[in-house]
């Protein structure tokens, strides 16, 4: 009786998880659609509902009305597999979530390698999906993407393992406790929080970085041979995954569910103004993720690479010794990480284009381009 | 980097700036005056009534024929409204051979001779001008059949309808007036039976009045083709056309 | 170079190459290269102009435009003059002024078309009388009627009783003589007459609904009876109050039964009865009811019809002698009772219709001698000369020049004679006419039993007074405003013999016309006083001012308006004569022992031939016309050159839309240079010579078959009537959007702009299986009048060419296009 009552407790949570994830991520690509549209001086979807709110459920009725097929030649249990995968990573990673104060679904005392762990989930989908559809074009697309994701894998981790330095446990729980009175991490470690918001852009395969999609928009990538709703759900992965960065960066470097009138309501032993924090702080990353999209032109395969391997591990790296090196030599550390990272920061910002400027003339110099 | 920050600036910028896009279809666009959509009926707004007249060139040249002016016209004239069919041409007369016709406008082409040398060349060819040879000479020489005519009617030279096979002339200058021409005339007109300047019905002969043929010693004289004959009387006249019409077996009238 | 735009406007006004001249003492500045007439036109000084077309080169044909070069010794055409710097021009010069008269009257006298019909003007009541005469032509009697009938009630009536003053201006009398315009309307009444007693009326218009008001009309003559047929036909109801026995006036009580049958005029009166307007006789105003019995019945206004009825007296001694009568008392017994006593000798005073219907009756009832006696000449006489002279032939003696003394009666006072003084004509008098002068020293007496005096007759007023605000006038007639007939009390009107004085029957006519739309307008509320003014103001504004300009007058108030027209002299065509329609009358004996009609009567084809003579006098461009605008402005009321020279060309409409008289062109070649140069197609050109130039389409074709595209072009150039649109009411205009390719060719090729392209692009509303027609504009659709004017009214038969020197115009018969079959589906560009 109780395993049948575990297991029904289990699929329900599941289910829950899912739909919120799937709901998140329909809220996303609406948000996306309007804010990228008001940027851009024009409307976007503004039809389908009040505001055009129902946009991605038509969306969504749409795909799921499409025809599903699969190529002969493709391995079916992989094919099918492979975009049921890709959603494990963020669905697992939200149950982990300190949501707000005395509600975290799932808190693990390994919470930030869990996070690191489950979203390499993801890359293995799109590697299946390439290689399932038995298209060469994929499978290239999807190793790339592969690589991508992987080689910003470790930045990030970079700075999460500054973040358990500073807060001294894995626990997000932890993290968020560390982080109250205002005592948040991104604000005396700039740098870090600028570190993991590039690597968490790059992993989701969005703004600059998204090179794998746009060559799906056009010609090949991993979701070339999928249609309907198995592309649905690679699709869906994306927004979803916004929302989950965009959580685990509010727990780790903002705050988390901190903030003002913390035990104002109080409704069966959850607080909801932190919730509402908690959200608030979400979306505006995932807002900045949309604006960051916008603005800034997509980086080249190569550039991308070079850019992880070459700028952001060293840096990375560079930033743990420095923590580390404040950490344990300076009396008041804190202070002093204050300003190394504010001063790291400044430093990056500022140095990052006169050097990548210089790179590139002394690189002009030893091959000139030819002109004629 | 501070480029990108840049960049993300403009873009929030433009977050809450005025949309472009127009809500269609509750706001439609404005076009520049003079575009070219759906077509209206401009009222007059100083009668309040269409400026229309109802002359139906819109219909009938419209290449797709999409356009049906209905009106009542406020005189019944005879003809349907002709305007709208098309303006054919007037078929080519029988009996015209404008085959015949062709060397005399080869030569404008070649030599570009003006308009009454071919008119002449062609009255030289038919004997007088018909309709289908004017046409065919307003076509291949660019002038519009009115023009011809307005030409053509100018000089007493030309004849726009056919005389008859023998041209009477009757000399009216100076001296054969005083020595009685006008008598010659009226024997004329009695034997043939038609007035000066007409033709008689079997078109056999035409009767016509010249200036001054330049024989006035033999004053009166007419000429009937090639032939002259002078010291003319009434009843010389008479014989003379009594004979020619016994000859040719012609018949008064 | 120019950059901002103050340089350019500098620049511009800097021109090098403007000029100043002088035109009229005003200085003028100009482009170089400007004609002076452009220059002048840049000022806004007027030069005429005919032949000039402001977008093509002008070629001086008219030479109309010329003007007066200071230096140069001829005048110059203005409108290819160069002007020059320095000029001085004048344009207005009695020189100019006198070559401009001379070319106008060249113009005119080639010009066989009249402006506006002088018979129609001269008529009191106006009729129409070119289009029923047409009417008559075509054996249409029925709309002739109809269209009388739009100005005159009674076309049997006055055809027997009018004095006819449309026929003396009549055109006609240039070719031989004035067409017998009474006598042929008497024909068409009278063909119509016996169907109408019993059929159809032949009204002008369809009576209106009826409005509830009621107007009495006190007086049954002839201004009563018109008055009652208008009022009738605005739906009002009418009753008639008549003193006498029988409703006609003076119609009746006046004039003989052998001018005027009695159940002829019976018939004609039925017709007012069948269209239900009430009559009441033996009612005499003041006798049997007032004034004030009649609102009090519910009147809503009051028309006095009351005729002139007393006679005026000789005041000579002896006029109360026994045998003395006045020539109204003395006809009226005699239709009263149906005899009268006529003496042996009698002696008829006076020169009018009057009086020769005294004297003609004495005739007829058995007189031997019957004298009539006139103290001016017989010029002067105001009967009509036939009346006169069919007098004359039954036997009555006309004394002229003589004016009575005094009467001598015996011991019983009875008439003996007549003691007459013979008078000789010395200056006019008010009137226009010349007074007679007494001789002294030549009385003499004439011997007669019977006087009558026919010397005038005034209104009889009795029933009316000042205070019900019926004001006299010193000639003892009723005082009206002059439009609206009112009298001081704005609910009685007034018209007819009791306003003007004795007059004659068609001005009664007239009157009561007027009148009753006075009344109507009166009924509905129109402001009277504003009305009158309007009116007044109409007349007197110039001519072609009042014809064209835009008045915001009420259409049943424009309608009483007088425009008295200017008529300029142009010729005719005067080489066929033809006598008029003659009517076959009694002989002398037949008829002066009997009352029997004189005038039998016109045969069908004796109407015809005689309404076939009508001139046309009417060109639907009066007002518009510049040539009319000019000539009137320089005073061609005089023509020099009436010869017998005038061309006379057929009309040609044989297209539907343009239609063209060529007798009215004045070859100014606008037209051809429109349609050659501005339009390309090239239709007209100048055919003939000299004398007998016309312009014309190539062969005289029909406009469709020399690649006329009907745009209307040479139409709006031409400055006469020459060539007219068939004007058309646009009643509704589709468009198929659904195989629209918005080229806006149509939009291009208008050249009224009456077509416009929107900025409407969507057709979201089409269908592709049915055809997207709309109608881009519906009109509600007007009932077609059934006097609807045809061909007919604006040149009624095509005449018969004239050979005239040179180039023969005849009318085409062997055209072979088709034009019956209604449209062969040909395309444009086809041919």
């Amino acid at each position: 009786m109780d395993l049948l009552l575990d297991i029904i407790r289990l699929v329900v949570s599941v289910v829950i998880a899912y739909v919120v994830v799937f709901a998140a991520a329909l809220a996303n690509i609406v948000f996306e659609r309007r804010t990228l549209a008001f940027m851009q001086d024009r409307h976007g979807p503004n039809r389908v509902g009040p505001h055009g709110i129902f946009q991605s459920v038509a969306d969504a009725f749409k795909m799921m009305g499409k025809e599903d097929f699969r190529p002969a030649l493709a391995d079916p249990w992989i094919f099918t597999l492979a975009p049921i995968m890709v959603m494990i990573g963020a669905v697992a990673v939200q149950l982990t979530m300190p949501y707000t104060k005395g509600f975290t679904p799932a808190d693990l005392n390994v919470g930030l390698i869990y996070i690191v762990a489950v979203t390499s989930f993801t890359t293995m989908a799109i590697l299946l999906g390439g290689w399932a559809s038995r298209n060469k074009y994929s499978l290239v697309g999807a190793l790339r993407s592969a690589a991508q994701m992987v080689s910003y894998e470790i930045p990030m981790i970079l700075a999460l393992l500054i973040v358990a330095m500073v807060v001294g446990s894995f626990s997000l729980d932890a993290v968020v406790d560390a982080q109250a009175d205002y005592r948040w991490i991104a604000l005396y470690m700039p740098f870090t929080f600028l570190l993991y918001a590039i690597a968490a852009i790059a992993e989701l395969n969005r703004g600059p970085f998204d090179l794998p999609e746009s060559e799906s928009e056009l010609v090949s990538g991993y979701g070339t041979e999928y249609s309907g709703m198995r592309f649905g759900m690679f699709f869906l992965n994306e927004y979803a995954g916004m929302t989950i960065m965009s959580m685990v960066a509010v727990t780790l470097f903002l705050g988390g569910w901190h903030g003002p009138f913390e035990d104002a309501l109080v409704v069966g032993g959850v607080a909801i103004v932190p919730l509402v924090w908690f959200l608030l702080k979400t979306y505006v990353l995932v807002f900045a993720l949309v604006w960051v999209r916008l603005s800034i032109p997509r980086l080249q395969v190569d550039q991308l690479m070079a850019f992880a391997w070459k700028v952001l591990i060293p840096l990375g790296l560079l930033n743990i010794a420095l923590t580390a090196a404040v950490m344990l030599w300076v009396p008041r550390w804190r202070w002093g990480l204050f300003v190394v990272g504010w001063v790291s920061f400044f430093a990056f910002v500022g140095l990052l284009d006169p050097i990548l400027k210089r790179r590139l003339r002394k690189q002009r110099e030893r091959v000139p381009v030819v002109t004629s | 980097m501070l480029g990108m920050f840049k960049a993300m600036r403009t873009t929030l910028r433009h977050l809450p700036m005025k949309k472009i896009t127009v809500q269609y279809p509750e706001e439609r666009p404005r076009l520049p005056e003079r575009s070219r959509g759906l077509f209206r009926v401009v009222i007059d707004p100083a009668s309040g009534e269409p400026r229309c007249r109802a002359c139906t060139l819109c219909e009938t040249n419209c290449p797709v024929q999409v356009i049906r002016v209905n009106y009542t016209s406020k005189y019944q004239l005879t003809a349907p409204n002709v305007a709208r069919v098309a303006t054919r041409r007037v078929e080519v007369q029988p009996g015209i051979d404008l085959k015949k016709l062709q060397p005399v406008l080869d030569d404008y082409h070649e030599h570009g001779t003006g308009l009454i040398a071919v008119l002449q060349n062609a009255q030289a060819v038919y004997g007088y001008l018909p309709r289908a040879a004017l046409q065919e000479v307003s076509l291949q020489t660019g002038v519009s059949l009115s023009q011809i005519y307005g030409v053509s009617s100018f000089y007493n030279q030309f004849r726009l309808s056919p005389i008859g096979k023998r041209l009477i002339d009757v000399c009216h200058g100076t001296a054969c007036h005083v020595a009685g021409a006008q008598q010659i005339t009226e024997a004329l007109e009695e034997e043939l039976g038609v007035a000066d300047g007409k033709t008689t019905k079997d078109m056999e002969f035409t009767l016509g009045s010249v200036a001054c043929m330049g024989a006035c010693s033999q004053a009166p004289v007419m000429r009937i083709g090639d032939q002259t004959y002078g010291n003319l009387t009434p009843d010389k006249t008479r014989k003379v056309i009594r004979d020619l019409m016994e000859q040719v077996g012609a018949k008064k009238g | 170079m120019a950059t901002t735009a103050e340089d350019v406007t500098r620049a511009q006004a800097d021109r090098p190459d403007q000029i100043t001249l002088t035109i009229d003492g005003q200085e003028v500045r100009c482009d170089r290269g400007d004609t002076i007439l452009e220059a002048a036109q840049r000022a806004g000084i007027h030069i005429p102009t005919l032949c000039y077309e402001p977008r093509l080169p002008a070629t001086a044909a008219c030479r109309v435009c010329l003007v007066e070069i200071e230096g140069a010794r001829k005048m110059a055409p203005s409108c290819s003059t160069a002007a020059a710097e320095g000029m001085v021009v004048q344009t207005q010069t009695e020189k100019v002024r006198a070559m401009r008269h001379l070319y106008l009257e060249l113009l005119l006298s080639d010009h066989n078309s009249f402006c506006t019909p002088p018979c129609r003007d001269a008529c009191p009541t106006h009729i129409k009388i070119p289009q029923f005469l047409d009417f008559i032509a075509h054996k249409d009697y029925k709309n002739g009627v109809r269209k009388l009938r739009e100005d005159l009630p009674f076309p049997s009536m006055l055809g027997r009783v009018c004095p006819r003053p449309c026929e003396g201006p009549c055109r006609r009398q240039l070719v031989e003589h004035p067409i017998t315009i009474c006598w042929l309307h008497r024909f068409m009444g009278d063909q119509c007459l016996e169907e109408q007693q019993t059929g159809e009326l032949l009204l002008p218009v369809e009576p209106k609904a009826d409005t509830g008001r009621r107007i009495a009309i006190v007086g049954g003559g002839p201004a009563g009876l018109s008055a009652a047929f208008y009022a009738r036909l605005e739906g009002h109801a009418v009753k008639i109050f008549e003193a006498l026995p029988k409703p006609g006036g003076m119609v009746r009580y006046g004039i003989p039964s052998y001018r005027m049958p009695r159940d002829v005029l019976d018939k004609e009166l039925n017709i007012l009865w069948r269209m239900g307007v009430e009559l009441q006789v033996n009612s005499r105003l003041g006798v049997d009811f007032q004034l004030e019995d009649l609102f009090d019945q519910g009147f809503d206004a009051v028309f006095l019809a009351l005729g002139a009825f007393n006679s005026n007296t000789m005041n000579i001694p002896g006029e109360d002698a026994d045998g003395v009568v006045t020539a109204i008392d003395f006809l009226g017994e005699l239709e009263i009772t149906g005899d009268v006593h006529v003496g042996e000798k009698v002696a008829v005073i006076g020169g009018g219709f009057t009086a020769m219907d005294a004297c003609r009756t004495s005739v007829r009832k058995g007189a031997n001698e019957v004298t009539c006696l006139y103290r001016r000449s017989r010029k002067e006489m105001p009967a009509h000369h036939t009346e006169v002279d069919e007098a004359e032939e039954e036997g009555v003696r006309l004394e002229l020049l003589v004016a009575p003394v005094r009467i001598i009666a015996d011991e019983q006072n009875r008439v003996t004679g007549i003691e007459m003084q013979r008078m000789e004509l010395g200056e006019p008098d008010a009137s226009g006419r010349r007074r007679p002068v007494p001789v002294e020293g030549s009385e003499f007496v004439v011997e007669c039993d019977q006087v009558i005096a026919a010397i005038g007759q005034y209104p009889k007023l009795d029933g009316t007074s000042e205070e019900q605000g019926v004001k006299r006038t010193k000639w003892r007639t009723v005082q009206v405003d002059d439009w609206t007939f009112q009298t001081d009390d704005p609910r009685v009107f007034a018209g007819g013999d009791v306003v003007l004085g004795a007059q004659t029957v068609i001005q009664a006519i007239a009157q009561g016309k007027k009148a009753a739309w006075s009344v109507d307008a009166y009924l509905r509320g129109a402001d009277m006083k504003e009305a009158s003014r309007q009116l007044a103001e109409l007349k007197a504004a110039p001519f072609l001012a009042a014809l064209t300009q835009k008045t915001d007058l009420d259409p049943r108030v424009a309608r009483m308006a007088e425009i008295p027209p200017v008529f300029i002299d142009m010729t005719t065509d005067v080489t066929r004569p033809s006598p008029p329609a003659e009517m076959p009358k009694l002989g002398p004996e037949e008829r002066k022992t009997n009352f029997t009609q004189i005038e039998l009567g016109f045969p069908e084809d004796e109407a015809v031939r005689g309404a076939e003579l009508c001139l046309d006098c009417y060109c639907p461009a009066n007002g518009k016309c510049d040539l009319q605008r000019y000539s009137i402005e320089y005073e061609v009321f005089r023509n020099r050159f009436h010869g017998g020279d005038a061309h006379n060309y057929p009309a040609d409409f044989r297209h539907d839309f343009i239609m063209r008289e060529p007798n009215r062109c004045i070859n100014c070649g606008r037209c051809v240079r429109v349609c050659r140069m501005e339009v390309g197609s090239s239709c007209y050109d100048n055919m003939g010579r000299g004398f007998d130039s016309i312009v014309s389409t190539a062969d005289n074709l029909p406009l469709q078959s020399v690649g006329c595209v009907s745009c209307g072009k040479c139409a709006e150039t031409c400055p006469t009537g020459a060539i007219e649109t068939n004007p058309r009411l646009l009643g509704s205009y589709d468009l198929d959007e659904s195989r629209c390719m918005f080229c806006g060719e149509c939009v291009e090729v208008c050249p009224y702009d009456a077509l416009e392209q929107t900025d409407f692009f969507e057709l979201a509303g089409y269908s592709r299986t049915t055809m997207a027609r709309e109608s881009l504009f519906v009109r509600e659709p007007v009932p077609v009048d059934p006097l609807r004017e045809t061909v007919t009214d604006l040149v009624p038969h095509v005449r018969d060419s004239v050979l005239g020197q040179g180039w023969v115009w005849e009318p085409i018969q062997d055209d072979p296009v088709d034009l019956t079959s209604g449209g062969n589906g040909d395309g444009p560009g086809q041919g």
